[in-house]
Order: structure tokens, then C-alpha cells, then sequence
């Protein structure tokens, strides 16, 4: 009987990591760490494009809401998730004949955020400069979403031609 | 009517109809997971370092094309604009330390792009903090329908913060101002050193004359760089005109920094809150 509870201990030393620990049972002290190395991360949606029925160039147009949001945001401590846009270029590209068109900073925004308090501003006259819509009411918030914003193109009366006017422009999400 | 207005009125009809549809812009939109949101290393000269960003298009988007690049970016002073510009346009830049790749990759519904950024820190570089941006945009698709109306076409870009700091940075800042600007308590805070410095930090509000404070909200949340703008303004909304009505306030600012000490700063303030609608 000696000989083989001496075995059995040998075979328990080579096999054995550093946690190898021989109990008495019944025994509870023996426990293990799990850990969870969770990366900053956001889910982010935004609209393809928004449009404006302009039937009077002297009167601005507004678009339809446009739904933006950012869920499932987890940031290290003490960070905020951060939306902006800006325009590809300082003006639309006019429409075909057309030598007058909108600057982008003819577009405005306006709309209300869930967790955020809305920058309701214009967008930049400089293509590539980001202007934020909206900061974060608290940090570590885990969503800021807006159903309701709504951009409005400004009046331009010197407007000179019917058609397509467009202007793309970059949404950015960033937490710095 | 006459027999040429009858004959006129239904081809006018079909042909409002027709522009109006044409008007109607494509209704997809673009929804992405992505993973981390920034990037934080401390190296030494000399040494190299692997990150990866990660980011999964939704089920429902469309297939996308995405460009990577790492590129300089810094905030105006009232924190409201972000600027970028090329790696390597700021002095303390890590933007040419960096290659990503894939550079440009077609991602499908569902997918994972997983971008690869290999960072190596020149031999001579010098104590501080350094940093600059991954930037992940969406490649605007040219065979989409273009819109014929009036219209903003919009493509999506995230961006990552990338900050590097060789030991021993210098970290000191100070408090320039504290202020109400409209319904916004502000403090301005200046950056004396050489690394970006992470904000958080509260408002106190007190009655002149009293100890506890009546009401305080947080701010922060976005770093204060020291080049190529060294101060930055963090607002925070003012408490409910129900708790802080208008009238002279101390207005204290508590500012964490993660350095060894909180600053602080308080001045006497009047609040008018505006009348609502």
C-alpha cells in the first residue's frame, strides 16, 4: 500500500504545472482566475445620403430626419464616443450648364440625441475639417442616437440651373 | 379648358411622377462594429510593435470597399473641429512610424476586415508623447446611381487614435479659464507638456457664501494636446434651471489628468438661464 501511494505522488510531480497541489477532501480553497480583456468598441450607423426638394432657391429646404446612431459604444474609463462630419469639398458640385451652386457651409443640422447634447450648428467651409454634432452627456455612456436630424440647405437665390447639385461628405466616428 | 389642355394634363402628370422617382435617393446605409477604439503604447526607441484594428460590416449593409491610412489630427480650441492632415505635418507625430495593411480591401455583409498597423519607433527618438490616427474610410461606390436632385451623398470613416509614449514623458498643465458661455459651464485647459493628456473632470456650483454645492455635472472625455494647439475648451451642460436657477454662483472646476494631483480652479459667476419654449 506504501509503494503505491509513492507512486501515485511521482506521477502527480511530473504531471504537474504549477497549480498542481495535493488536498485533503473534501476541499475548497483552490480557485482560478478568469479574465476578460474586453477592447474598446461601438457599433455605428448612418444614413447614404440625404436630399432636399428645392422648389424655391430663395427659401431654404429642409430634408427628411435622418435616423444616426452609436450603440454597444464601451470605452476605456472616462471616454466618449465622438460623431462629426465634414464636407469633401467647400462647394457642390453645380448642375450641368450651372455656374452657381451651394457652398457647404449653406448646410445646417438640427436634431436631438438620446445621451448627447447636440452641437446644432453648420457644417465647415473647408473640406476635410470635422465639426461635431453632438458630445456625449455623460461619459461611458453605452449609446447616443438621433431619429430626428434634419439638415437644411440655406437660401441662394443666385442660384442659376435646375438639376443635380450634390456635395459628398464624410461622417466620422472617433474617440480620441 | 380647352381640347389642348386635356390632351396636355395626364402627359405632365406622367412626367412629374417620373422626376419625382428619379429624385428618390438609394436607401441603404452603411452599420459597422469596430474594435478598439484607440491605440496606447509604450515603446522604446528602436522597437517595433503590432496592433490590429477590426472592424465587421453589418448583415444588412452593402459591400464596401475601405481604404486604411495613419494620418496626423489635432482639435481647434473649442474643441468643436477636428483637423486632419498628412503623417508627419505635426513635430510630434508617430504617423511615419506607421504602415497598415491591407492599405484597401472590398469587405462583404457580415464580414470582418482585420487591418494590421506595424509601428516602429526611429532609434533617435526622443522622451514624450507621440501620436497620430488610423483612419478607416469607406470607398465611395462609382457605380451607384448618382443622386439627380439636390442632394449630400455621404460615406462613413472611422478613426483611431494612436498614441505612443517613450519614457519619460513631461505631463504638466494648467487651468486658463473658467467660464458660463450660454447654457455651457467651460474651463480651458492648457497642455505644458509633451504628451496628449486624457480630461475628466467636474463642475461644482455653490451659492456664494455656502460650502456644499447645489448642483454639479461632469465633463471631459477628449484629450488636451500639447502642439499644434496647446489649450482646449470641455464644456459641460448646465444643470437643470430647477436646480441651478439663475443668479451669482462659485463655480468650481475639478480637473483629473491622470497626473499625481487633481488641478482645480473656481471663480464667481453669474448664470442666466435662458427662458424656454
Amino acid at each position: 500500500m506504501v509503494r503505491f501511494a509513492i507512486v501515485v505522488c511521482l506521477v502527480l510531480a511530473i504531471a504537474g504545472t504549477a497549480s498542481a497541489v495535493v488536498v485533503t477532501l473534501p476541499n475548497e480553497t483552490q480557485s482560478t482566475t478568469f479574465t476578460a480583456n474586453v477592447t474598446e468598441q461601438a457599433d455605428v450607423s448612418v444614413p447614404a445620403n440625404v436630399s432636399w426638394t428645392v422648389n424655391n432657391v430663395s427659401a431654404s429646404a429642409a430634408s427628411s430626419a435622418q435616423d444616426v446612431s452609436a450603440t454597444i459604444i464601451v470605452l476605456l474609463n472616462g471616454k466618449k464616443l465622438r460623431i462629426e462630419i465634414a464636407p469633401d469639398a467647400a462647394d457642390f458640385t453645380a448642375a450641368t450648364g450651372g455656374s452657381v451652386t451651394w457652398a457647404s457651409e449653406d448646410i445646417s443640422w438640427a436634431g436631438t440625441w438620446t445621451n448627447g447634447t447636440a452641437n446644432n450648428t453648420t457644417m465647415s467651409d473647408t473640406a476635410n475639417t470635422y465639426v461635431k454634432l453632438v458630445d456625449m452627456t455623460a461619459a461611458n455612456a453605452a449609446s447616443v442616437v438621433s431619429a430626428d436630424l434634419v439638415f437644411t440647405l440655406a437660401a441662394k437665390n443666385t442660384v442659376d440651373r435646375a438639376g443635380a447639385h450634390t456635395l459628398a461628405a464624410t461622417w466620422k466616428f472617433s474617440s480620441f | 379648358m380647352q381640347l389642348g389642355d386635356r390632351i396636355c394634363a395626364p402627359s405632365l402628370r406622367l412626367l412629374a411622377f417620373v422626376i419625382i422617382a428619379a429624385n428618390a435617393p438609394p436607401a441603404h446605409a452603411i452599420s459597422f462594429h469596430f474594435s478598439p477604439a484607440s491605440i496606447n503604447i509604450e515603446a522604446r526607441p528602436g522597437q517595433i510593435t503590432n496592433q490590429t484594428l477590426t472592424l465587421t460590416l453589418a448583415n444588412d449593409a452593402k459591400p464596401t470597399h475601405f481604404k486604411a491610412r495613419v494620418e496626423d489630427w489635432w482639435r481647434s480650441a473649442d474643441n468643436l473641429r477636428t483637423f486632419y492632415a498628412a503623417a508627419g505635418t505635426i513635430s510630434r507625430s508617430c504617423g511615419r512610424w506607421c504602415s497598415v495593411n491591407p492599405a484597401e480591401t472590398a469587405v462583404k455583409p457580415g464580414e470582418t476586415l482585420v487591418i494590421k498597423l506595424s509601428l516602429r519607433v526611429p532609434d533617435d527618438a526622443k522622451p514624450g508623447g507621440y501620436w497620430a490616427a488610423l483612419t478607416v474610410d469607406e470607398v465611395t461606390d462609382p457605380m451607384l446611381p448618382k443622386p439627380t436632385g439636390v442632394a449630400m451623398v455621404f460615406r462613413a470613416s472611422l478613426s483611431v487614435g494612436i498614441y505612443v509614449e517613450i519614457p519619460t514623458a513631461t505631463r504638466a498643465a494648467h487651468i486658463v479659464e473658467i467660464r458660463i458661455s450660454g447654457q455651457h459651464a467651460r474651463v480651458v485647459l492648457s497642455n505644458d507638456g509633451n504628451i496628449p493628456l486624457r480630461v475628466t473632470g467636474t463642475f461644482e456650483f455653490y451659492k456664494v457664501g455656502e460650502e456644499q454645492p447645489v448642483a454639479s455635472v461632469t465633463f471631459g472625455g477628449d484629450p488636451v494636446l500639447p502642439e499644434p494647439i496647446n489649450t482646449c475648451a470641455f464644456d459641460a451642460s448646465l444643470p437643470d434651471a430647477q436646480v441651478l436657477p439663475s443668479g451669482r454662483y462659485r463655480v468650481r472646476a475639478i480637473v483629473d489628468l491622470d497626473l499625481d494631483h487633481l488641478l482645480g480652479a473656481e471663480k464667481e459667476l453669474d448664470i442666466v438661464r435662458s427662458i424656454g419654449p
